[in-house]
């Protein structure tokens, strides 16, 4: 028994799915009777039988997954349908948990803009909240989030129950149902447990980047002696293997000590760029260099280049 | 909850717009009872009936509807009829009562098997949730002092 809420995402239960007697009504059954004595016709009524209806306390929590895979660093919501398959308003309790250290479980996110898909938007339910109050025949989706910090294996469980009772069927909770109906909990126990095996795989929101930087130096001689007024051209490699994209790349070197940096000389896979912190990819700021990627799809190498003059 | 307040506002419409016969010598009586099974000294399974304390939906119960003719002369062309509550599906008749005769539509009586529905392309055979009365007519007078009891058979949508 509990208040009722509606929100975005939960989708009202279709006719006939959601035909049962709501909880707390009542139903009365009258008989009727006709005949004929002597030459009348005559009839009666019975007296109203009268039943009322309980509140029965039935759970279904499924999902369209059986297993997860998550990257380390990754954050993920395993989805999970719950319905309301009891005849009253009730709301459900909702428990996870996690059997190894290399994933964190963070709680439930209900999905807010019923998309289908786990977004940081959805509203979050900490672990061991509860659902919104679900109408009889209501379903929701919700994810189980998780975070995995390391490479492991093992199980999430996420476990859901009436919050107004559950247990053996047939225990009745005097009182507690809708309308002042008693609540009785049905043959599902009103309560539910959901096993994810998890895996988990290297990579993830660091995608494996790599650096390779060398310098040739040209000498007013023209020998590669690194005197002053000799020039140093530096080369950086970077090579993105992946396997997800990297976000908003960024390649930075500080000007050596003891030299300047030319002006203009800053290249990316061989087009030149200006100093000034513009719309290109290059940007010098006192003694450090920048080159803004943005995002790499890997695999990816890109070459950067700037040159320096020894004071 | 507003569409349940209407649906009790219908089913008490639909009793006072019930016919409002003379008083007559006929009493008609009727319960809710569900099946309790219990065991025998001798091991075996006893299924008595009880009356219904506690119903949820799904719940199986068993109408019964006595009739009783307290007065000094027989009746005759005795009609026991049971319009149906709108959550309670119709399962058939009960242990030890007569069959009743069905309507879908409160005009055509019959087993249901000769009972259609109309569709918006004909006709389609009727099935237990289609059936909106129960009803027995007796062929034979009911005499003074006579009595009896019919019963079906339903469960709570």
């Amino acid at each position: 028994m509990v208040a009722v809420l509606t929100a975005a995402g939960m989708s009202l239960c279709a006719v006939p799915a959601c035909a049962s007697t709501p909880a707390g009504s009542t139903i009365t059954n009258i008989a009727t009777s006709s005949f004929t004595i002597g030459a009348a016709v005559a009839g009666t009524n019975s007296n109203p039988a009268t039943l009322r209806v309980e509140e029965l306390l039935d759970i279904d929590l499924r999902s369209p997954v059986s297993a997860l895979t998550v990257r380390v660093g990754g954050v993920i919501g395993a989805p999970v349908t719950l319905r309301n398959a009891g005849n009253g308003i009730e709301a459900f309790a909702l428990h996870g948990m996690v059997d190894s250290a290399s994933v964190a479980f963070l709680g439930f996110a209900y999905d807010s803009n019923g998309n289908g898909v786990f977004d940081p938007t959805d509203t979050l339910i900490a672990n061991d909240g509860a659902t919104p109050a679900l109408a009889s025949g209501q379903t929701i989706t919700l994810f189980a989030v998780l975070r995995t910090d390391a490479l492991g294996s093992g199980t999430l469980a996420v476990a859901a129950q009436a919050v107004t009772g559950s247990g053996r069927p047939g225990t009745v909770i005097v009182g507690k149902g809708d309308g002042g109906s008693d609540a009785v909990v049905g043959a599902t126990t009103a309560a539910a447990t959901l096993a994810f095996p998890f895996s988990t795989t290297a990579g993830g929101a660091t995608p494996d980047a790599t650096l390779v930087k060398s310098a040739s130096v040209l000498a007013p001689d023209g020998s590669d002696s690194p005197v002053s007024g000799a020039i140093i051209t530096y080369t950086i490699a970077a090579s993105f293997a992946g396997p997800e994209t990297a976000r908003t790349a960024t390649i930075s070197d500080p000007v050596p000590d003891g030299t300047d940096y030319i002006p203009a000389s800053l290249r990316l896979d061989g087009a030149a760029l200006s100093d000034a912190a513009d719309a290109d990819a290059g940007t010098v700021s006192g003694t450090s260099i920048a080159f803004a990627l943005g995002d790499v799809v890997a695999p990816a190498v890109r070459t950067v280049r700037f040159q320096v003059k020894i004071k | 909850m507003s569409s349940f307040h209407h649906a009790v506002g219908a089913v008490l419409a639909i009793a006072l717009a019930a016919p409002a016969f003379a008083a007559g010598p006929i009493t008609v009586d009727t319960k809710v009872m569900t099946e309790k099974r219990s065991t025998a000294t001798d091991g075996t399974t006893r299924i008595g009936l009880v009356p219904v304390t506690k119903i949820v939906p799904g719940d199986a119960v068993v109408y019964q509807i006595a009739y009783q003719n307290t007065g000094k002369q027989p009746i005759s062309d005795f009609v026991l009829s049971n319009p149906l509550p709108a959550q309670v599906e119709y399962r058939g008749a009960a242990n030890g009562s007569p069959t009743p005769d069905l309507s879908v539509d409160g005009a055509s009586f019959g087993p249901l098997a000769a009972l259609r529905v109309k569709t918006a392309t004909g006709f389609r055979p009727a099935t237990n949730s289609d059936v909106t009365i129960v009803r027995w007519r007796l062929s034979q007078p009911v005499a003074a002092g006579g009595k009896g009891q019919m019963s079906f058979q339903a469960v709570l949508k």
